[in-house]
């Protein structure tokens, strides 16, 4: 495929990327999602399980 | 049943996910890489919908996906009804958000792909309306099971929600058969066989291929960050009493 027909899609470019970029953006954002509350919570847990050198590490 | 059994020890459970974990998350990137270049690069325009066929690798693996996994959620709604295992109640919370995901995608590029290849962006179709209707019982399900002060009140319902809407799996995947449809039959997975050429087969399937394996890593993630959330209310709980 030559480079300028890749990007105008056969003048389908709208439609055809903006499919992509939706549904990588939906995928990005649950992934982000998931690792942002994984770190949360774990970091939560972790300070209830050790309160003493979560104090130590905060000083 | 047996291997479920196994699994249920969050301990095993959570080593045997941390091995799988990385394994799933390079599969992905590996097929995502190569899906990629098939898609775009190594599979030809079709003769009717020209390039806008490209879309197909997008909409058509998040369509299977979202499926599968209300599937897989139902089944662990049945081990969670029947069993009472904690863990096949997590796991379908798990899934929700990933699924919810795969289904929203599905409608969206389907959109995308019906304005230039319909002339519309949505039709009241049976096949558009049952996965709208998938999409609204992944958002259910999610309001059900999150909308307790306790989380485990909201599981049974929630459950009893997945095992309803199950009719509208067979809906989904017949609708085109059953009804007349502006949407096209299947090309995949037919009684006598795939009808759609290899060089666009290949690409669907890599494509999905990567999806599973993010779907996998996703699930894991978010089951172990459920399995601390309850720790973290077990502990608190056990404070508030001493």
């Amino acid at each position: 495929m030559v480079m300028s027909h890749f990007f105008t899609m056969g003048g389908y470019a709208f439609y055809v990327w903006s499919s992509w970029a939706i549904g990588m953006a939906i995928l990005i954002a649950i992934t982000w999602h998931s690792i942002s509350h994984a770190r949360i919570t774990r970091n939560e847990l972790d300070a209830l399980e050790h309160p003493k050198q979560q104090r130590d590490s905060d000083a | 049943m047996m291997m479920f059994d196994y699994l249920a020890n969050p301990t095993r459970f959570r080593k045997i996910t941390t091995a799988i974990l990385p394994v799933a998350v390079l599969v992905s990137a590996i097929a995502l890489a190569f899906g990629l270049y098939l898609a775009f690069l190594a599979s030809p325009a079709d003769y009717q919908q020209g390039e806008t066929v490209r879309i197909m690798y997008i909409h058509v693996p998040a369509a299977w996906m979202a499926m599968m996994c209300y599937l897989l959620m139902a089944l662990s709604a049945v081990f969670y009804l029947v069993w009472r295992h904690p863990l096949a109640d997590i796991g379908a919370r798990a899934m929700a958000l990933p699924g919810a995901g795969f289904a929203l995608i599905t409608l969206l590029t389907g959109s995308f792909w019906g304005r230039p290849m319909w002339g519309t962006w949505w039709v009241w179709d049976a096949r558009l309306t049952s996965m709208l209707i998938l999409f609204f019982l992944y958002l259910g399900y999610m309001a059900l099971a999150d909308g307790f002060e306790r989380a485990e009140r909201g599981s049974k319902p929630a459950s009893l929600l997945l095992l309803v809407g199950v009719i509208n799996l067979p809906i989904i995947k017949f609708s085109v058969d059953w009804w007349n449809t502006l949407h096209q039959g299947s090309s995949v997975l037919r009684l006598d066989g795939p009808s759609i050429d290899p060089a666009m087969l290949k690409p669907l399937l890599i494509m999905a291929l990567a999806m599973l394996g993010w779907f996998i890593a996703i699930t894991i993630l978010r089951m172990n960050t459920l399995i601390m959330r309850r720790r973290i209310t077990n502990l608190e709980s056990r404070k508030s009493w001493s």
